[in-house]
């Protein structure tokens, strides 16, 4: 009998610890193809994309683990090729045209119930902030994405260094004259004070010299000054589709551009180099830039430059024009095959949690804050789909202003306090570069990039039409090609007229009758 | 040492066995074992080495394959265009860097499969930094710029463990100018590159590349492990004329060490059983013969001298057990010999007793004086000498040492009659001897000395009269009992001690010779005994066997 019952109680024992591995069972597992590049990316603690502080707390929270189908850096191929093999991991992060494609191959499935059962407060403030983005997402009805909302309010602004202001005795400009008055200062009068003529005025992108949303030197706050949107489909005061990079004000643009190179004013290298390394270098002293720029990270303590930013230029009332971006250009999608869609949105919602100091746990608040110093990458969370309220650089500016100016933290957020914080660390010592950042960005030139008097421009389509699908890439290097060549002084501005004829006569026009009908079929 | 001595013989022998065995093996195995460890190192070494020069052949393979690359991109005559910077217009120069320069060098790195860690035209033709693409200004500081920017060729460099060419790009379609176009800059990632075309097949190694000096340039480990000592595997890069140095642990050469030696444990292993098996035969065969020897000596210890034992071994334990058993047929017969010629003295002895009584003149006398007796009428004389004459006549009994039992009786009735005369028929004799036994043969003249015993020591001791004599005899069994019974003081302790003692110095010559002649004759179960009788006096009792004319007698 006794010989019975400890052979029962040793068979429940080996149960039970089946029990214990298998209740890891319970652990539900999503595959996802994720687009990371290693390239300057921080580890911490010898942390790896599978097991940092994000999928800790994610698995923490509900027993999700993501695995990783790929890590590449550019993994549009790979999510082609996913559409065309007919297999696809639980969840890809792609942009639009192939987003299109999974939507016609159907092998997507609606998320609007996991969503909405599922979302933490983080994504529903998120979802509900950015109504056109969700629209973007949904089809006949369904929510078939998580999009990645483009945030508002990241359009280029003008960034001018204040030392060499002060230095040639001249003021922040308000006018497209001052602009090109400074620049002109700059490349005359040696603001660098070595003796040689080696700084230039206002650097340009070569790659968009303009119509690219919040792109450092993009010409935009000069183009859109002057009503000229390129590469931008939006509507007429009669309601008509409008591609902006066909109108007149983009041919004024183009000429004033091509004007300002041949005096001079704007970088003579600007095609035929790297623009960000004159700011880094210090040989440029204005250029066009949003709130994050990367070159102002990057020129960070060298020699003394005190970058400032400023709307312009402005219309004799005030006004500044800027463009709204396209609301979503990335959607975190789920395959049909994923048996548990909730737990994507779950470990969604808990890596923002955790990122944006809502966890309510002063362990993984000091965790992210141990990130943020150490300069890690947001990216390394499970799906890396920025999710951010529309008006988070609004707020942030205005939550930062608020602490800046009167040390108040009432109603801020936790991780604007972060910032905060930042920023005073940074006005104790002067070295980090977080705290550096954090002044300039986010105090400074949110507040410049929320001025009132913003004028937007909106997208009304952002797709691509069938006829694109065979003709856009032809008549977008087309584009490209005139732009330049016309800036540069290859070619006069009559060829922007030929170009207009051409990109019509390519297909241009049968595209902007689909544009129209997509967007009449819209409304 | 004691231990030794207390061990059994066979223990010895079964210690004795393992010890030689387990020596000679021992010796073997080390020795095999350190033959065997050096053979297994001297490959080890071989095999790396082989490997060594093979990954030193890939290694100056890949820098080839790469000179190659640099070379073609130097004379690649888009990229020429570039280099020379000849352009009429900023968007000539736009147009060739986005349709020719930064495809090629893009695709180059990419199929390069992350063996090119970056490439780079450092321009002196007024070009800015660009992908691929920088002003020579960035390099002037450099310490090897000078030698990269007026030598011309493909120049190989370590610095900062970063592993890079450079080649000084003129250009191809005219004399060379004074100054150089610019220098052309290949940077390689050396850890892939060790990793994937350097690396050796062995479990943990380093790799160190030298140059002529060998000052160390670059190093790789295969693992992060790296204790102990190391041997240096130095093979030249033809290609460079620097060293590549791989190094192993040297534990890792002789890895077989722990191979050889408990590979022999199994054949120990069943060696030792199948010896064992063969002591236990062995021993047994050996010490058979000698356990029957101990065994047949223990019995011959305790007075067996009839043990025989047997074997028909030829060995030294044969030949000792057959020397034993002839031993002791020599112990038997010395014996048995030696009882004969104690017995033949003694019958000599008593042969010369009995010739000192020469019988024919004792007789002749003793007649002539009982007839001068009778003649003299002296009738009383004449009955003494009559019962002398008798006596002597019976006692010799023509020198035969056995008699019959009524001679023996007349002996000692003649004997006793004289001695009435003597004692004046002061004692009165009993005869109680029953006429069956009268015809058993008996030893000769042994009641004799007991009578005059008993009348010496007995009878004439008595203060008062009264003495009584007592001759008896009756069978026991296969015994013949005389007894001579005295009423005299009996024995003091000392004398029955002294009579009764085998070879006791007795009193006199008379119970003693009695006593050994009847003990001789038919050993130790017969004899002669004294002891004091419970009514007072002594008893001498007389043992005999019972003798028919059939049994053996000696006719001497």
């Amino acid at each position: 009998m006794r010989r019975l019952l400890s052979l029962v109680l040793a068979a429940l024992l080996a149960l039970s610890i089946v029990g214990a591995v298998a209740e890891d069972n319970d652990e539900i597992v999503i595959t996802y193809g994720k687009n990371f590049d290693y390239d300057g990316k921080t580890f911490i603690h010898d942390q790896t994309l599978e097991n940092n502080y994000y999928t800790q707390y994610v698995k923490e929270k509900h027993n999700v683990r993501v695995e990783y189908a790929w890590v590449l850096d550019d993994d549009s191929q790979k999510d082609a090729l996913a559409v065309v093999s007919g297999e696809m991991p639980d969840v890809m992060y792609v942009n639009q045209s192939v987003f299109d494609m999974l939507i016609e191959a159907d092998m997507l499935q609606p998320i609007t119930k996991a969503f909405a059962e599922n979302a933490n407060q983080y994504l529903r403030e998120a979802c509900e902030s950015y109504p056109e983005a969700y629209a973007a997402a949904t089809v006949k009805g369904e929510l078939m994405a998580i999009p990645c909302a483009t945030v508002k309010k990241q359009h280029q602004v003008v960034w001018v260094r204040q030392d060499w202001l002060d230095k040639l005795g001249l003021e922040l400009p308000t006018t497209l004259d001052d602009i090109v008055n400074i620049a002109k200062a700059f490349i005359e009068q040696d603001p660098d004070g070595n003796g040689e003529k080696d700084t230039i005025g206002l650097p340009l992108d070569s790659t968009y010299i303009m119509g690219n949303f919040g792109r450092d030197f993009g010409a935009d706050p000069i183009a859109n000054y002057m009503g000229s949107y390129a590469r931008q489909w939006y509507l007429d005061d009669n309601g008509d589709v409008v591609y902006g990079s066909l109108t007149p004000e983009t041919r004024n643009a183009l000429e004033y551009l091509a004007q300002l190179y041949a005096d001079g004013v704007i970088d003579p290298q600007f095609a035929v180099r790297e623009e960000k390394e004159a700011v880094i270098s210090g040989k440029c002293g204005i250029f066009f830039g949003s709130w994050c720029t990367g070159p102002l990270r990057q020129s960070y303590g060298y020699d003394g430059a005190d970058w400032v930013p400023v709307a312009a230029p402005l219309d004799e009332n005030g006004y500044f024009y800027t463009t709204n971006p396209i609301p979503a250009s990335s959607y975190l999608v789920v395959s049909k095959k994923c048996e548990h869609p909730e737990a994507v949105i779950w470990a969604l919602g808990d890596s923002y949690e955790f990122h944006r100091f809502l966890s309510g746990d002063p362990e993984w608040d000091a965790k992210i804050t141990e990130y943020q110093t150490a300069g890690v990458s947001w990216t390394i969370m499970p799906f890396e789909i920025q999710l951010e309220n529309e008006d988070i650089v609004a707020v942030r500016g205005r939550d930062m202003k608020q602490m800046v100016e009167t040390g108040d933290r009432t109603g801020v957020s936790a991780q604007n306090q972060s910032f905060y914080d930042a920023y005073l660390a940074w006005l104790d010592d002067n070295t980090s570069l977080t705290g550096w950042v954090r002044y300039k960005g986010m105090y400074l030139c949110c507040n410049v990039a929320n001025y009132e008097k913003n004028v937007y421009k909106d997208h009304c389509f952002w797709g691509m039409t069938p006829t694109m699908s065979e003709s856009w890439a032809t008549l977008t290097s087309m584009e490209d090609e005139v732009f330049m060549k016309i800036v540069l002084g290859e070619v006069g501005i009559e060829a922007f007229d030929e170009f207009v004829e051409q990109w019509n006569a390519q297909g241009g026009e049968k595209i902007t009758e689909e544009v129209q009908a997509w967007v009449d079929a819209r409304s | 040492m004691s231990a030794w001595k207390r061990m059994r013989f066979r223990k010895k022998l079964i210690v004795s066995y393992l010890t030689v065995f387990l020596i000679a093996v021992l010796l073997i195995v080390f020795y095999t074992a350190s033959v065997s460890r050096q053979t297994i190192y001297d490959n080890n070494v071989g095999t790396v080495r082989g490997m060594a020069e093979k990954a030193a052949g890939n290694f100056d393979r890949k820098i080839e394959q790469y000179n190659q690359i640099l070379m073609q991109s130097v004379y690649n005559k888009g990229l020429q265009s570039v280099y020379k910077n000849d352009f009429t217009s900023v968007y000539q120069l736009y147009r060739k860097l986005m349709d020719v320069y930064q495809p090629y060098f893009s695709a180059l790195v990419a199929n390069s499969a992350d063996e090119i860690d970056s490439v780079c035209m450092y321009s002196n033709r007024d070009l800015h930094k660009n992908l691929f693409l920088n002003s020579i200004d960035a390099i002037r500081g450099e310490t090897w710029f000078d030698d990269a920017f007026t030598r011309r060729g493909i120049l190989w460099h370590v610095e900062d463990e970063e592993l890079f060419a450079t080649m000084r790009v003129d250009a191809t379609d005219s004399l060379p100018r004074n100054e150089a176009l610019g220098v052309l800059y290949l940077a390689l990632d050396s850890g892939v590159l060790f990793n994937r075309y350097v690396s050796i097949n062995w479990p943990s190694y380093r790799l160190a590349l030298t140059d002529e000096d060998g000052a160390q340039l670059l190093t790789y480990a295969s693992d992060a492990s790296g204790e102990g000592d190391f041997v240096d595997f130095p093979v030249k890069s033809a290609a460079l004329g620097w060293t590549l140095v791989f190094s192993v642990p040297r534990s890792t050469l002789a890895a077989g060490e722990h191979v050889a030696f408990p590979a022999n444990l199994p054949i120990i292993a069943v060696a030792s059983g199948l010896l064992l098996a063969l002591i236990t035969l062995f021993t047994h065969s050996l010490m058979h013969g000698l356990a029957q020897l101990g065994r047949g000596i223990a019995q011959v210890n305790e007075g067996n001298l009839d043990v025989r034992v047997e074997s028909d071994a030829e060995d030294e334990i044969g030949m000792l057990i057959r020397t034993f058993n002839r031993m002791l047929d020599t112990i038997r017969s010395l014996l048995d010999k030696t009882r004969e010629n104690e017995r033949r003295l003694s019958s000599l002895e008593a042969q010369a007793l009995r010739a000192q009584i020469d019988p024919h003149f004792l007789y002749n006398t003793l007649s002539f004086i009982n007839w001068k007796c009778m003649r003299a009428g002296q009738d009383d004389v004449s009955d003494v000498i009559g019962q002398l004459s008798t006596f002597y006549r019976t006692c010799l009994n023509k020198g035969r040492n056995l008699t019959h039992v009524r001679t023996e009786i007349a002996n000692i009735t003649a004997y006793i009659n004289i001695q009435l005369r003597m004692h004046d028929d002061r004692f009165a004799v009993r005869y109680e001897i029953p006429e069956e036994l009268l015809e058993c043969r008996m030893l000769s003249f042994v009641l004799q000395p007991l009578v005059e015993n008993a009348i010496l020591h007995g009878l004439d001791k008595r203060r008062e009269g009264g003495g009584e004599l007592d001759i008896r005899l009756r069978r026991e069994g296969d015994r013949l009992v005389f007894s001579v019974l005295d009423n005299g003081p009996g024995l003091s302790e000392e004398m029955e001690r002294q009579l009764n003692e085998p070879g006791g110095q007795g009193s006199g010559y008379g119970v003693r010779n009695v006593r050994d002649r009847i003990v001789l004759s038919y050993g130790n179960e017969y004899g002669v005994r004294a002891e004091n009788r419970p009514e007072g006096g002594c008893a001498a009792i007389l043992m005999l066997p019972v003798l028919t004319n059939e049994n053996n007698c000696d006719e001497s």
